[in-house]
């Protein structure tokens, strides 16, 4: 997997405030820690880190160079992964990362992007192809960590799924979890209600049963008993 | 149409919508998503004229879920009736919206399907929307 480069600087100030003047400034409040080193508080340029991680799925290397490769030794030519990415929610812009620095000699649990080939024997027949997680945790090295795992559904019929323990995984990760659980299924299909159908069913079946049932969800759009008062 | 199957208190006070929804704003079950743009009211009604154009949108095959649920009573006094004399009577369940929040989501049907349907199902809705989708989702 590619090794992303982002510029960082030191922040000063905490708070929404100044997060708040950052992000005006075309700038994203971060913070950058680990199980080896004290926490700091730094920024990135919007524009860079949308343009090189904002893009990405999955857990991906990143390099961190503080002031161009001038600055402190303790935040500069840093590996990190991104943990968190808070974005907003209607604008989607980034508004806040956290970087947690690895050891590259270490092995560490991270969550990879589950990729689903070929177009199951399930769906020609008409069912749905049902994710049941779309990311798996493995563990492996930093620098190991796959981009994605591709998993070939083309076989899947009605019912059947993949489990953790059929993943293919590349040399030197490992799956963690329950290797019997579930990551995809094909559900069989859905049948589109049809109205005229209910209906009759409705009105075949016993009404005073399905009146007492539904009195209390249909209250408010009968009128109320002091609807008429005054 | 959506409603509670019982509720403590019959009537409720109208409330404000401030803020975005921080919750509920991400897809989280399909692959396709339609999301709120405004804040608002919506009546059951809307939900489920929203839901059966999806469902008969995209026929069998695919998969929808609705995100909201209408669980606010809305009173209305009757016409012609002089102020005063009480609060109405509960005329119409209704969703409390935010911007951001997920409404409805989908999955199993082709990018340019599930498109099309969300678009005819926004087309039922009070407020403005726009259709999301993830990374990964098939072309």
């Amino acid at each position: 997997m590619e090794t992303v480069e982002v510029q960082i600087e030191r922040r000063t100030g905490n708070g929404k405030g100044e997060a708040r003047k950052l992000r005006r400034g075309g700038k994203v409040p971060a913070v950058l820690y680990g199980p080896k080193r004290a926490t700091a508080s730094i920024a990135v340029q919007t524009e860079e880190f949308e343009r090189k991680v904002g893009h990405l799925e999955g857990s991906h290397l990143i390099r961190l160079v503080h002031d161009g490769g001038q600055g402190d030794a303790e935040l500069h030519d840093r590996m990190v992964l991104v943990r968190d990415l808070q974005r907003h929610p209607v604008t989607r812009a980034v508004l806040h990362a956290d970087f947690y620095e690895v050891d590259l000699t270490e092995r560490l649990t991270v969550s990879v992007p589950l990729r689903f080939v070929g177009k199951p024997v399930g769906v020609v027949e008409g069912g749905i192809l049902q994710p049941i997680q779309r990311e798996v945790e493995v563990e492996c090295l930093p620098t190991e960590i796959p981009e994605f795992i591709e998993i070939d559904v083309s076989g899947l019929t009605i019912h059947e799924a993949v489990h953790v323990a059929e993943l293919r995984l590349p040399e030197g990760v490992t799956a963690l979890g329950d290797p019997a659980r579930p990551l995809v299924t094909v559900l069989p299909p859905t049948v589109e209600e049809k109205p005229a159908e209910a209906a009759e069913a409705a009105a075949v079946e016993g009404a005073p049963a399905e009146a007492a049932a539904a009195a209390p969800a249909t209250e408010p759009a009968a009128p109320g008993k002091k609807g008429g008062e005054g | 149409m959506l409603a509670p199957k019982k509720v403590k208190w019959r009537k409720m006070q109208k409330g404000r919508r401030r803020g975005t929804a921080w919750r509920g704003a991400t897809l989280a079950f399909g692959d396709f998503g339609l999301q709120a743009l405004e804040r608002g009211w919506l009546t059951a009604r809307e939900i489920e004229a929203a839901r059966v154009a999806l469902t008969r949108y995209i026929k069998r095959g695919g998969r929808v879920w609705v995100r909201v649920f209408p669980d606010k009573p809305l009173t209305k006094k009757p016409a012609e009736t002089r102020m005063g004399k009480g609060k109405g009577s509960p005329e119409f369940w209704v969703a409390v919206v935010k911007p951001g929040r997920m409404l409805f989501e989908m999955e199993g049907v082709e990018r340019s399907q599930a498109h099309a349907a969300l678009r005819l199902a926004a087309a039922k809705l009070s407020i403005a929307t726009v259709v999301r989708e993830r990374h990964t989702a098939a072309a």
